[in-house]
């Protein structure tokens, strides 16, 4: 924990089209919370559950996880955190979800929206909607405030998926796989019917799907842009894109941001518009971000670092051929066919592949990377773990130089200011003279 | 193995501090031994398959050295310590490991461990977040596929006979470890907390018709004898994960408490079910290993009324209270930590939280802790 007092800043985001994310966030929280005050139901999701599906059935939702970023970022995160420490939950637990607790426990003691809460806040939810992908925490937190706080229903969506190994042309083993991840589907739509008085609309649904789709492919094509030199958008404004990414997915408005995103993107490309002046090292992100202060992505680049790419929340090559007449067992088979390309790039530990070694040495090789930060969030292990692993790996395979932050994601008392740039300068040093130096 | 009747505890201790002498013994005489974590692979299917299940387990206390050029640090020290234990050559007399979904920290071990120690054999049996049909046929396939890896390796076929025999010998050692746990409802109870550990340590890491005689001798050294443990001690159930080591039973029965019961992995939550192998063993397995098994990583409800079992094994046991080892890091324990904290106050249960790492290496303040709590629950009434 730090001693001193840390400066926290926001990033200045490069592109365009990341900066009117703000305004997104805005508008979509206010949405959620007019429905509520119009006494229209609002689930609260955690990311996993398919928000194509949600606007099928025209449900408004708030996301404990990302409201969790946007307290960090507005410095609110620290009071919401210790209240829930004061209820007993452990400083070890999950950021986002600590964030979520207290502001339950605020809500309840105040009999209402607290009144500086970012973003408007969230309203308090009619449902609860979390799946079991990535992590414990997003089933076990939802569980944990359902059952202190909120008392209402609760939908999981179990999503499972085999560990690296098992062989993904496997028919049995797929047939397996889908069987169950479709039924867990069907699962959400009929808690959603049951809740919402309203029956699926499955040719809404194959909609939203392929919009989903066709903004992912956008996204995609973006990180390829990515690769060229100079970096033509950094790590902070993808951070930023996870807005309409994970929690607009199945709208036409993701899919129009996304092609905006990507005209600007090629743009800068063909103009090459590089993120700073004088690009001297490409660095590569592996963790979440530390939400509270992303700006220490613009003090990397004041010493001429981009982060050219990041592996957290990476989009994987698109999926084509899908039957989407089927909805349902569309997108269990595109979260199969995701699962497979991760699978092929070798994530040693998990079934979900957030580490894989693979993608890490992939990008270092097609982005062109100096070095790889590894940002260990302490509170949570899912995207954490892995990254000792990996940077033996790498040790083995490609020597590039690695850089371990320990911080966290939402928590900014695990933060020093002097420690972490200290790091950072030492490390530059190290890029700046190691084998990763490009000529 | 002689298992002579020696004094009441001496031989399941003695097992306990030597737990892997066995097992490289019969690796020696080339046995095929599998190692296994968390309580949701069933060793009956090792044991059809004619080879000897082995808990894995840490060594408490091993400060953490090697493991962390591999693991993150922010990780639970019990699975870290497992995993320190590999990479030592410690269980190089492992044929094979099965290790489930249980955490996202035994997730990654098995990655780990596959990656940097592969065993001859390796399988990953995963485990669905929630109970519903659809959850349990996905866990019974699961246990299917096991089943034939464990076939192909082992060079067996596990027949429904070969099943049964294998479920009833596991499920005798059931009923027995039950008599024993039963033979602690009495005050003062007939063994203390620390022989129970010990015994069922020292049962996890040998054949189960090893443990059967063990258990058996144990039965018969109580015979129909009074317990020996001091009337006045408090009778608390002890909470948690994995306890594969006595030190915290014996801490607290030094204190002055008497652990009559727990809910541990190692304990009740292995032990309280038995399934009666009926026509469908896997089906009785798919009971046991999951749709009746509390582990909390799985989520039942959200009501708090899903700790009601922890109050009603409190009162059969006449217990005062309720003491909770948490390990640091833990997010499938420390999530339910305040729920199941005001659910067991609320139903007149005093609970005390103990943090630690796999080390006890803050004993002093923990004694202190448990003294103090102890003392409160004496003079409870
Ligand atoms: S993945 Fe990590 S940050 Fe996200 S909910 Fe799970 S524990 Fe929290
Ligand atoms: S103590 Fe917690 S983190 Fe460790 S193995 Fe058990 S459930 Fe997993």
């Amino acid at each position: 924990m730090s001693e001193e007092k840390s400066e926290f800043r926001k990033a200045v985001r490069s592109t365009e089209t990341a900066r009117s994310v703000n305004q997104i966030l805005m508008d979509w929280y206010s949405k959620s919370l007019l429905a509520s005050k119009e006494g229209r139901p609002v689930a609260w999701c955690m990311v996993g559950a398919p928000p194509e599906i949600l606007k099928v059935f025209d449900l408004d939702s708030s996301w404990p996880e990302n409201y969790g970023t946007a307290c960090a970022a507005r410095q609110m995160a620290v009071h919401y955190m210790q209240l829930a420490e004061g209820e007993g939950y452990s400083p070890d637990l999950c950021s986002y979800e600590r964030n979520a607790i207290g502001y339950c426990r605020e809500y309840l003691d105040i009999g209402g929206i607290p009144p500086d809460a970012p973003q408007g806040g969230m309203p308090w939810p009619a449902m609860l909607i979390t799946n079991s992908t990535v992590c414990d925490p997003r089933s076990k937190g939802f569980q944990a405030f359902n059952a202190h706080y909120l008392h209402v229903p609760m939908y999981t969506m179990d999503i499972q998926m085999p560990h690296y190994g098992a062989d993904m042309q496997d028919p049995k083993l797929k047939a397996h796989y889908l069987r169950y991840n479709i039924d867990q589907i069907w699962g959400l739509i009929r808690f959603l019917e049951e809740q919402t008085g309203t029956k699926l609309n499955e040719a809404a649904l194959s909609e939203a799907v392929a919009n989903s789709l066709a903004a992912q492919r956008l996204m995609w094509e973006v990180h390829e842009l990515r690769k060229a030199v100079p970096s033509p958008m950094p790590s902070e404004d993808q951070f930023s894109c996870i807005v309409p990414m994970l929690y607009m997915a199945g709208s036409r408005e993701a899919v129009d941001f996304f092609q905006k995103l990507h005209d600007e993107v090629r743009n800068r490309v063909e103009n090459r518009i590089g993120v700073i002046p004088e690009e001297k090292y490409r660095i590569l992100w592996v963790g979440i971000p530390p939400w509270f202060n992303m700006g220490i992505f613009n003090y990397l680049e004041s010493l001429g670092a981009v982060s050219a790419m990041e592996t957290t929340y990476y989009v994987h090559a698109p999926v084509a051929d899908v039957d989407l007449s089927r909805p349902v067992e569309a997108i269990a088979e595109i979260g199969w066919r995701k699962a497979s390309q991760v699978h092929t790039l070798g994530a040693e530990l998990s079934t979900e592949g957030l580490f894989s070694p693979g993608l890490v040495l992939k990008f270092v090789r097609e982005y062109a990377i100096d070095g790889v930060i590894f940002h260990r969030v302490l509170s949570c292990r899912a995207i954490s773990f892995g990254q000792a692993h990996t940077a033996r790996r790498l040790r083995e395979e490609l020597p590039v130089p690695v850089l371990f932050l320990e911080s966290d994601m939402a928590d900014p008392r695990t933060w020093s200011d002097s420690r972490i740039k200290g790091s950072i300068s030492a490390f530059l040093d190290i890029v700046d003279t190691g084998a990763g130096k490009r000529a | 193995m002689a298992l002579q009747g020696e004094e009441k505890s001496a031989q399941p201790a003695a097992l306990c501090d030597n737990r892997s002498e066995r097992a490289r013994e019969l690796a020696a005489q080339g046995k095929k031994i599998i190692g296994y974590l968390c309580g949701f692979v069933p060793p009956e299917l090792i044991t059809a398959a004619g080879m000897v299940p082995y808990r894995i387990t840490g060594v408490m206390g091993e400060p953490l050295v090697e493991a962390l050029d591999y693991f993150e640090p922010n990780a639970c020290n019990y699975v870290l310590n497992c995993f320190q234990q590999a990479i030592k050559g410690r269980y190089d007399f492992l044929d094979g490991i099965v290790i489930p979904h249980a955490c996202d920290t035994v997730q990654r071990l098995y990655g780990l461990w596959k990656f940097w120690k592969p065993p001859a054999y390796a399988h990953f049996l995963n485990v669905p977040t929630t109970v519903s049909p659809a959850s349990i046929r996905f866990f019974r396939e699961e246990l299917e596929m096991l089943k034939e890896s464990l076939e192909s390796f082992g060079g067996v076929e596990i027949t429904d006979q070969r099943l049964k025999e294998a479920l009833s010998l596991h499920n005798e050692n059931r009923r027995l470890v039950a008599e024993l746990y039963g033979m602690r409802k009495e005050h003062p109870p007939a063994l203390t907390g620390g022989e129970m550990t010990r015994l069922l340590v020292a049962g996890a890491g040998i054949p189960a018709d090893e443990f059967h005689s063990l258990l058996k001798e144990m039965l018969r050294s109580i015979g129909g004898n009074a317990g020996s443990v001091d009337e006045k001690k408090a009778r608390v159930l002890l909470y948690g994960c994995v306890m594969d080591d006595a030190g915290l039973v014996d801490l607290i029965e030094a204190g002055g408490g008497s652990v009559v019961l727990d809910d541990t992995c190692i304990g009740t939550r292995s032990f309280g079910t038995a399934g009666d192998a009926g026509d469908d063993p896997m089906e009785a397995l798919c009971r046991m290993y999951f749709a009746d098994f509390l582990c909390p990583k799985v989520v039942r409800s959200c009501d708090e009324e899903r700790f009601e079992y922890l109050v009603q094994m409190a009162r059969e046991y006449r217990v005062k209270g309720v003491i909770g080892y948490f390990m640091a890091w833990c997010d499938p324990h420390k999530f339910d930590q305040p729920v199941l904290r005001n659910y067991l106050e609320k139903a007149g249960l005093p609970f005390l939280a103990l943090e630690d790492d796999y080390t006890l290496s803050s004993s002093g303040a923990m004694q202190n802790r448990v003294q103090a709590f102890l003392e409160m629950l004496q003079q409870k009434d």
